[in-house]
């Protein structure tokens, strides 16, 4: 569940995702190091080989997030209606307000 | 065996989706490179947005429909009936939100509210196709047209072709398979098979060939699956 909100923030956040931040705050939402061995071979591979425009890419999409443009009203609407559904659930359970507990 | 004397599919919307501007970067590519060399014309959608993977359908899957449907209400604005979406996830949410529209009030409900709000047009049921990358060669070249334009024979190479859950998976989203002859089948599919083959390859017997790779679950336990495509 911890990926999946990672993950749908960064959607809601600015249309788009980018795999290495979803990976980062993951790993930082569960108290995971960055350095998985399968992710340092993947990326250990990956220089090895070198493939130049791939990893420029990559790099690129790091520090220039992938974003929809004019993504704001979306936003909004899908902040507006995760937050009414998030109510909703918890009162059927009689969890108070987020953040009470 | 098909001939590829469909028209229809000769230009087309193209939705790449999230994994392949990113780490998916050389399907993308390979994609518009084959356009190119058949002679099929791929019209970027403007502006588009995450289909809503797996991972938005678990928080609530109402908002991957409207996402998806946001994609679909601009293929549409573009003037397009059809959206390629290589991707077998994007695939898969495209024709998901497609039905989801057309048979679920609360899911039309929730993507009318979220579209007015956003400011774009509501997308309704039946006004775009989703087809697959596969579907896109198949119906608008063929196989007899692949065997044609074959420039280096993949003779002699054996392929055991994986297509995955959301490609068939489930069944009622993809209406226009399990159609008889000339149809996809979602129990055992053959189009990639039938392409390769007329390309010269070797396609072997692959049981697992619909088979989950449970490809968004292996983050959350950061373990490698074994067999993950």
């Amino acid at each position: 569940m911890i990926f999946d909100e990672a993950f749908s923030h960064q959607v809601f956040e600015t249309g788009k995702i980018e795999d290495g931040l979803v990976l980062r705050q993951f790993f930082k939402g569960t108290n995971q190091k960055l350095t998985q061995p399968w992710l340092v071979a993947l990326v250990t591979g990956l220089i090895k080989r070198f493939p130049v425009f791939y990893l420029i890419r990559l790099g690129w999409a790091s520090v220039f997030r992938p974003r929809t443009k004019g993504w704001g009203k979306a936003r909004a609407a899908i902040e507006e209606y995760v937050g009414e559904v998030e109510a909703a659930n918890r009162k059927a359970l009689n969890l108070g307000p987020k953040g009470a507990e | 065996m098909t001939t590829g004397e469909n028209t229809k599919h000769k230009q087309v919307a193209y939705y790449p989706g999230c994994a392949l501007e990113g780490t998916g970067h050389a399907y993308n590519r390979s994609t518009k490179a084959i356009g190119k060399e058949l002679g099929l014309d791929l019209v970027e959608l403007k502006n588009w947005n995450c289909c809503g993977a797996m991972e938005v359908k678990n928080i609530d899957p109402k908002i991957q429909t409207y996402l998806s449907a946001r994609n679909l209400s601009i293929a549409e604005k573009m003037g397009f009936e059809t959206v390629m979406a290589p991707c077998n996830g994007c695939y898969h949410n495209l024709k998901k939100a497609e039905y989801d529209l057309a048979h679920d009030e609360p899911s039309r409900e929730v993507n009318t509210r979220l579209s007015t709000k956003a400011g774009h047009e509501t997308y309704e049921a039946g006004k775009v196709e989703t087809i697959h990358a596969l579907d896109w060669i198949k119906d608008s070249i063929g196989e007899e047209g692949i065997a044609k334009r074959v420039k280096n024979s993949l003779k002699g190479l054996k392929v055991a072709n994986y297509y995955g859950c959301m490609y068939t998976r489930p069944r009622h989203i993809f209406p226009e398979k399990d159609k008889g002859p000339g149809s996809e089948s979602t129990s055992k599919p053959h189009f990639m098979d039938d392409l390769l083959a007329a390309a010269g390859a070797e396609n072997v017997d692959y049981p697992l060939k619909t088979h989950a790779a449970a490809a968004h679950m292996r983050c959350p336990t950061a373990i490698p699956l074994p067999g993950w495509c």
